[in-house]
């Protein structure tokens, strides 16, 4: 939260700025900022698969994307200044089978941080999203590539937060749909400090996860999700499926229990959106 | 219980409309195997794939245990590129974007050939080796399973 008395200090995410006082073992010790990239993916992406092969834990921040994406090319809006828009390098040793859970556990722990650090209680709408007051406030967007056979060198978790924004920053197709940490809070935050606490809670996890399994970020998932009990419509694919969505297998996917009576489907992919109850 | 030729009939034209490259139905004192035919090369990537064999066998099932395995090996300069997990298989970045690769494409080591999504996770997968895509084995946005072959690549 805004805090009167702190120094001064420009708002801006330089490097020293966000590395004094950083809790983490590795998450952040690399950092490349930039005040302008198409997206911190795709510069992400040049640098895991370059030559200066960076070790897990490098950062690449910017304070405004001009290609910022959502999945399958969609934009992500991500004005100068206003949001955090990074990108970190993980080297995860999980089965190719268990790094989509990896989403989740993003999820769950920029919630946890939003919520540790501001009074506010982000919800996750399966598998990436966090709400507050109906709105999106921020998203995951994981890359991965690696040749068929061979186990995953890295995975890029793309994280986008609205922090800042104003309803009137956002162009009209998101007036409705867009929000921030600012406009539920009634107050400006500072993006430093949060974004320590994000890189401090996404490290914990992650080490946890390594060790324990995902069951406690899929159990956050769970307890904080903005869609379980609800009817919703998935878009998965070319597939369409509705119903109610009952559950969070241990897998990640999304269960839902299907309108048209032919019991319950396990989605690992999908688009949701809420439709009228019965 | 035995299979009337008509339902034999649907189930060959079920099994041509699907990627199913395979398909067996054991009831009691009965199995139907229906293969397709292996790669279909290049140029005819949208002609169907032809059915090749429909193998009706009235005899017990247990005196048939081996011949089915045979017709599941590729030819030794052939080999499928498999689906890591489970997800939806695109052949594209972007719905806008080209395809990565086309069925008669040569491809080397480290190119892209599709994505699998999976709980929005984007998995870009990229060939392992030098070789020439016969064969694309699932549809454009289409859920795929763990192991499920994505493309038939001929070694070069």
């Amino acid at each position: 939260m805004a805090n009167p008395r702190r120094e001064y200090r420009p708002d801006r995410l330089y490097p020293w700025e966000v590395q004094k006082g950083l809790a983490t073992r590795f998450t952040g010790h690399w950092i490349e900022y930039y005040a302008e990239l198409p997206s911190t993916n795709r510069r992400a992406r040049e640098l895991a698969t370059g030559p200066a092969s960076p070790p897990e834990g490098l950062l690449v921040l910017a304070e405004k994307q001009t290609a910022g994406r959502g999945r399958l090319g969609r934009s992500w809006f991500s004005p100068a200044g206003t949001g955090i828009w990074m990108t970190l390098l993980l080297k995860p040793a999980f089965p190719p089978g268990e790094l989509p859970k990896l989403t989740l556990l993003a999820a769950a722990a920029v919630a946890r941080a939003v919520s540790a650090e501001l009074e506010l209680t982000p919800l996750i709408k399966w598998p990436n999203d966090l709400y507050l007051d109906n709105r999106k406030i921020a998203g995951i967007l994981a890359e991965t590539a690696g040749k068929a056979g061979a186990p995953w060198e890295y995975l890029l978790l793309g994280i986008g937060i609205n922090v800042n924004q104003t309803a009137a920053d956002f162009p009209g197709d998101l007036q409705e749909k867009a929000g921030s940490l600012r406009m539920s809070l009634g107050a400006p935050v500072d993006r430093i400090t949060l974004l320590r606490r994000c890189l401090a809670v996404l490290e914990e996890e992650y080490v946890y996860a390594r060790e324990n399994g995902f069951a406690r970020a899929l159990a956050y998932c769970r307890q904080y999700s903005l869609i379980l009990g609800r009817r919703v419509e998935v878009k998965s694919g070319d597939r369409c499926y509705r119903g109610k969505a009952v559950a969070i297998r241990d897998d990640g996917s999304l269960e839902l229990l299907l309108d048209d009576g032919t019991g319950a489907a396990g989605i690992a992919t999908g688009e949701v959106s809420f439709i009228s109850p019965y | 219980m035995s299979i009337k030729f008509n339902e034999i009939k649907e189930l060959i034209e079920f099994v041509e409309k699907t990627g199913i490259t395979e398909f067996r139905l054991e009831t009691s004192g009965t199995k139907v195997v229906i293969k397709k035919e292996g790669p279909v090369m290049a140029a005819s990537a949208a002609m169907p794939v032809p059915v090749q064999a429909a193998e009706i066998q009235e005899t017990p099932v247990a005196a048939e245990a081996t011949t089915a395995q045979e017709g599941d090996k590729l030819p030794e300069n052939q080999v499928t590129i498999n689906s890591p997990m489970v997800g939806t298989f695109y052949r594209a970045p972007s719905p806008e974007a080209e395809a990565f690769v086309q069925e008669g494409q040569i491809v080397e080591p480290g190119q892209e050939l599709c994505i699998i999504e999976a709980m929005k996770l984007m998995n870009t997968i990229e060939s392992d080796i030098r070789g020439r895509i016969l064969k694309i084995m699932v549809e454009n946005a289409q859920p795929v399973e763990y192991g499920q072959p994505l493309f038939l690549i001929e070694k070069l």
